[in-house]
C-alpha cells in the first residue's frame, strides 16, 4: 500500500495545524502537492480574531462577528484569554481589564459574564478551536488530527489547559509544538538549509526569542528567553496612554465601551502607521455635559518614540539569549520574524541594526506558525501510517526555561539543573547535615534565577525523616532531580548510609505566573552581582557557624585529644573568625575560616576517627530499621528539628 | 565511570570546540532518535544530555578528566602553592583598584593578560590530560603514579580562570547598556 499516496479526504481526513494565538488564530494544512496553506473564510481572511462573544440567548460568536459585539457588550466578549490559560484568579487579576473574575475557590480562573454565567479560559479556547476546526471542515470536507502550537514559555498547567481545550472542541491532538520551532519548520530550514537561527516572535501578548541550530533534521534549541507579558497589545496600550496623556485624561474616566473604542482606534492607527506617516483618530469621553468628542493626530515619530522602550526590551532579551547560546550576532545564518507585531517598521529597523542583518520575511509572520504546525501534523500523521517515514521526522532538542534547585542553609539556593539545560535531564547532588544528631532534612524545591530562596518561586517542600543521629557532616543525603521531555520534574531524596528515601512529583511551573517568570529573570540579570555577594556572605556565615559549633562541641567532649600547642592556636583563629563575621566581607571570612580550619584539622581528624568507631559500635542494624519504619509512618509525631536544611556536599550524575 | 566523549561517539580531546561538541551531540541524539529501539529513550536522552553538559562546561570537562584518571574517591581539592596564592592576591588587588578607576584601558590590558595566561595553562593541562586519556583504561598505570603536580596545576588554573572571569565582568557591568540615543 505504500505505493499509493493519493489524497482522498473520505478515506483519511487531512491533518491540520492550528496556531492558537493571543489575538489571532490560524488553521493550516498541507495539500498533497505543494507548500502548507492557511485556510481562509469566504471573504478570503485567514486570521480569526481570538475573540468570543457569549450572547444572553446562549449563542456563541467567534472571530470577526464577536469583535463587532465588543463595543456594545464588552463584558460578554472575551479576548486575549490565552493569557489566562492554566492560571489562578490571583495570577491574572491585573490582566483582565474590565472583566469580572471568579476562582477564589478553584485552582483555575473563571470569568463572570454580565448575566452571571461563568466560563473558563479552557472553554473559551475550545470555542475558538471549534471554529478553526469548522473552517477546515468546510474547506477540506474532513478533519484529521491536529498539531496545536504553544509559546515556548508555556508551563505544564498551560500546556495541559490547551490540550483540554482541544479535547472539548473534539479535536484529536497529535502533539503540541513550540511556536518558534513551528516557525523554523515553516521556513523549511530543516530540509533546505542548516545553520544557526534566531526566531524573534512578537505576538499579541507574548514575546519569545529562541536561538536554535538546525543540523540534518535536528533542531537544537541553544537558548530561549523573552518577555512573556510583552506584545503588540502593549504597543496599543502604550498608544492609548499617550493619547490620553495628551488630553490630560485618565483611562478610568472613560466608560468600558469608550475604553474599548479608543483601544480599537489605537490598534488600527498602529496598523496604518506601518505604511503611513500620520493618522488621525476620533474618540469619545462622556462627562457631566454628555459625551464629548476628541480628535488626536498621531505621527509615525510619536508612535515610534512611544513604543521604543518596548522594542528595546525585546532587543535586550535577544542579546541575553545570544549570550546564553554562546552565539555572536554576526554568526547568525538568519533571523526569522513571527507575529503580526513584527510588521512594525521600527521593530525591523532596530532588529536589523542590532543583529547586523535584515530579518527574513518570505513567509507571512502571521501565518508562519500555523504553517509549521501543519507541516509537523503532516509528518506525524504520516509517521503513524507509514513507518518508513519515521526517520525523516524532525527531532527537537529543547531546554529548561528556568533553573531548578533546592534551598540550603542560610536561605541560599543551590541550583541543581540550571536554566537552558537540555531536557530530559537527570542530576543528583549530595548534601549533608548541618547540626549534630540531626534526624531530618527539610527539602525546599525552588525555581528561578536568584541566589536567595526568598526571591525564587517555591515549587514544593517535603521532609525526609528517620535519619539516625550522627555528627554533623556525616550523613549523605542524595537529592535527584529528574525532568522528562515535556518538562515535568520529579525529585527523589535518600540518605545513603541508611537507605531512608522519599519521592515527590513536582510540576515545575505550577502556579508560576508568566509575570513572575519574567520578573524573576529580569531581576536575576539586573541584580546578579549584588546577589552573588549576599549569597557569599550568607554562605560564609553558615559555614562559619557550623565550624564554630562543631568545634565547640568537639572541644567540650574530646578536649583530651588536643595537643598542648593546638589549644591557644585554635582560640586565636576562632576569635579572628568571629571578628570577620561581624563585617560584610566574604573574602575575609573565607580566609579566617581557612586559617581556623588549618589549625584545627589534625584535631578534627582524630575526633572523626573516634566518632566513626563509636557510631559503628553503638548502632545495631535492627535499631536503624525500626527508626526508619517509624519515620515513614503517616502519623509521625517527630517535630521537625531545627536547622534542617541540608548543606551541599558534592554533586554527581 | 561513564566517559562522556565515548557516549557522544568522539575521541577524548579536552580542547574540543563547542561547535564540534554540538555537532557530535546532535549526531548522537539523531541516531538515538532514529534507532528502532524505543525502550528507555527518555533515560538514554537524559544520559546524552548529561554527557553533553559535562563537556560543554569547561571546568566540569577538566574535573571529569582528572577524576577519571585518578579514580573516584580521590580528594580533588588541593591547596594552591603559597607563591602562586601570593601572586594571585596581588593581581586581585590590582583588579580591584583598576575597577574603581574611570579609564578602562589598563583594566582591559589586565583582563587580556589574565585570559591569555588562563588559556595557556588550560592548553598545557589539556596536553597532559589528553596524553593520559588516550591510553585505554585497562592499560593505565595505577592512579598513584599520576604526576602529583597535576592536581595543583589544575587548582591553579581554576583559580586563574575565575580571576580572568572576574576581570571580564568588571569590564562589562551586567546592566545591558542600551545602544539607543535615549527615549524622549
Amino acid at each position: 500500500m505504500a505505493l499509493l499516496h493519493i489524497h482522498d479526504p473520505a478515506a483519511a481526513p487531512s491533518p491540520i495545524g492550528i496556531d492558537l494565538g493571543t489575538t489571532h488564530s490560524v488553521v493550516s494544512w498541507v495539500p498533497p502537492v505543494g507548500q502548507p496553506v492557511a485556510i481562509a473564510d469566504c471573504d478570503g481572511k485567514t486570521l480569526v480574531p481570538s475573540v468570543v462573544h457569549y450572547a444572553p440567548d446562549g449563542n456563541v460568536l467567534v472571530g470577526e462577528p464577536a469583535l463587532l459585539k465588543s463595543d456594545e457588550a464588552p463584558q460578554e466578549t472575551l479576548r486575549s484569554v490565552k493569557r489566562w490559560m492554566g492560571k489562578s484568579a490571583a495570577e491574572v487579576q491585573h490582566l483582565t481589564g474590565s472583566y469580572r473574575l471568579d476562582g477564589t475557590e478553584t485552582r483555575f480562573v473563571k470569568v463572570v459574564l454580565g448575566d452571571g454565567r461563568q466560563i473558563t479560559p479552557v472553554e473559551v479556547s475550545a470555542d475558538i478551536l471549534r471554529e478553526m476546526k469548522n473552517r477546515a471542515l468546510d474547506e477540506l470536507g474532513g478533519v484529521g488530527p491536529a498539531v496545536i502550537t504553544v509559546p515556548a514559555y508555556f508551563d505544564d498547567a498551560q500546556r495541559q489547559a490547551t490540550r483540554d481545550a482541544a479535547q472539548l472542541a473534539g479535536l484529536e491532538v497529535l502533539s503540541l509544538l513550540n511556536e518558534p520551532t513551528a516557525a523554523a519548520l515553516a521556513y523549511g530550514l530543516a530540509e533546505k538549509k542548516d545553520g544557526t537561527f534566531l526566531v524573534y516572535d512578537l505576538g499579541g501578548g507574548t514575546f519569545d526569542v529562541t536561538v536554535l541550530i538546525l543540523d540534518d533534521g535536528v533542531f537544537q534549541v541553544k537558548s530561549t528567553g523573552g518577555d512573556s507579558q510583552l506584545g503588540g497589545d502593549d504597543m496599543d496600550r502604550a498608544l492609548v496612554s499617550m493619547v490620553l496623556q495628551q488630553q490630560d485624561t485618565a483611562l478610568s474616566e472613560l466608560t468600558p465601551q469608550e475604553q474599548v473604542r479608543l483601544h480599537t482606534q489605537c490598534r488600527e492607527a498602529k496598523h496604518q502607521l506601518t505604511d503611513r506617516g500620520e493618522v488621525t483618530i476620533t474618540w469619545d469621553r462622556s462627562g457631566a455635559q454628555g459625551s464629548e468628542s476628541h480628535t488626536t493626530s498621531i505621527t509615525r515619530e510619536m508612535f515610534e518614540s512611544t513604543i521604543l522602550p518596548l522594542v528595546e526590551q525585546t532587543l535586550n532579551s535577544c542579546d541575553a539569549a545570544l549570550k546564553d547560546a554562546g552565539v555572536a550576532a554576526p554568526s547568525l545564518d538568519g533571523v526569522i520574524l513571527v507575529g503580526g507585531a513584527t510588521r512594525t517598521p521600527l521593530v525591523r529597523t532596530r532588529l536589523e541594526k542590532q543583529l547586523g542583518q535584515a530579518p527574513m520575511h518570505a513567509v507571512d509572520p502571521d501565518l508562519v506558525v500555523a504553517m509549521g504546525a501543519a507541516l509537523q501534523a503532516d509528518m506525524l500523521a504520516d509517521r503513524a501510517g507509514d513507518s518508513h517515514r519515521a526517520s525523516n521526522d524532525a527531532l527537537l532538542l529543547d531546554v529548561l526555561p528556568l533553573s531548578l534547585g533546592i534551598e540550603t542553609m542560610g536561605g541560599v539556593v543551590e541550583n541543581i539543573l540550571p536554566r537552558n539545560t537540555p531536557i530530559p535531564a537527570r542530576r543528583a547532588q549530595v548534601f549533608t547535615t548541618y547540626a549534630d544528631n540531626q534526624t531530618g532534612f527539610e527539602l525546599h524545591v525552588l525555581q528561578g534565577e536568584r541566589e536567595l530562596a526568598a526571591d525564587c518561586r517555591s515549587l514544593s517542600r517535603f521532609t525526609l525523616r528517620g535519619i539516625p543521629p550522627m555528627p554533623a557532616g556525616m550523613a549523605r543525603l542524595e537529592v535527584v532531580f529528574e525532568v522528562d521531555g515535556s518538562g515535568m520534574l520529579s525529585v527523589q531524596a535518600s540518605e545513603q548510609r541508611t537507605g531512608v528515601s522519599q519521592q515527590v512529583d513536582v510540576e515545575p511551573s505550577h502556579g508560576l505566573s508568566e509575570t513572575d517568570m519574567e520578573r524573576m529573570l529580569t531581576e536575576a540579570f539586573e541584580r546578579g552581582d549584588e546577589d552573588v555577594k549576599k549569597r557569599l556572605v550568607a554562605q560564609r556565615r553558615v559555614e562559619a557557624q557550623r565550624v564554630l559549633s562543631a568545634l565547640d562541641s568537639a572541644l567540650g567532649s574530646d578536649g583530651h585529644l588536643l595537643t598542648d600547642d593546638e589549644q591557644p592556636a585554635i582560640q586565636t583563629a576562632k576569635q579572628a573568625l568571629l571578628v570577620s563575621l561581624k563585617g560584610q566581607d566574604p573574602e575575609a571570612m573565607r580566609q579566617r575560616l581557612e586559617e581556623l580550619d588549618a589549625v584545627s584539622k589534625p584535631f578534627a581528624g582524630r575526633r572523626m576517627e573516634a566518632a566513626i568507631a563509636g557510631a559503628l559500635r553503638g548502632e545495631s542494624v535492627g535499631h536503624v530499621e525500626e527508626q526508619t519504619a517509624d519515620a515513614r509512618g503517616i502519623d509521625s509525631h517527630l517535630p521537625p528539628p531545627p536547622n534542617t536544611n541540608p548543606e551541599k556536599l558534592s554533586s554527581k550524575e | 565511570m561513564n566517559n562522556p566523549f565515548e557516549q557522544l561517539g568522539i575521541r577524548p580531546d579536552l580542547t574540543i570546540a563547542i561547535a564540534d561538541l554540538d555537532r557530535a551531540y546532535r549526531a548522537a541524539q539523531r541516531s538515538l532518535h532514529r534507532s528502532s529501539d524505543t525502550r528507555n529513550r527518555d533515560q538514554e536522552q537524559a544520559r546524552l544530555n548529561h554527557a553533553y553538559r559535562t563537556l560543554k562546561d569547561i571546568p566540569a570537562r577538566y574535573h571529569w578528566a582528572l577524576e577519571s584518571l585518578l579514580g573516584g574517591g580521590t580528594e580533588m581539592e588541593t591547596p594552591p602553592d603559597q607563591d602562586f596564592l601570593f601572586e594571585m592576591m596581588e593581581i586581585k588587588e590590582e583588579l580591584e583598584s583598576l575597577s574603581a578607576t574611570e579609564d578602562k584601558a589598563p583594566l582591559e590590558q589586565l583582563s587580556t593578560r589574565l585570559s591569555g595566561k588562563a588559556l595557556e595553562m588550560e592548553q598545557q593541562l589539556a596536553q597532559e590530560l589528553n596524553a593520559s586519556l588516550s591510553v585505554p583504561q585497562g592499560a593505565r598505570e595505577s592512579a598513584t603514579s599520576v604526576d602529583p603536580g597535576l592536581l595543583q596545576r589544575h587548582a591553579h588554573w581554576k583559580y586563574l580562570r575565575r580571576l580572568a572571569e572576574e576581570a571580564k565582568r568588571a569590564m562589562a557591568p551586567p546592566t545591558t547598556p542600551s545602544s539607543t540615543p535615549g527615549s524622549p
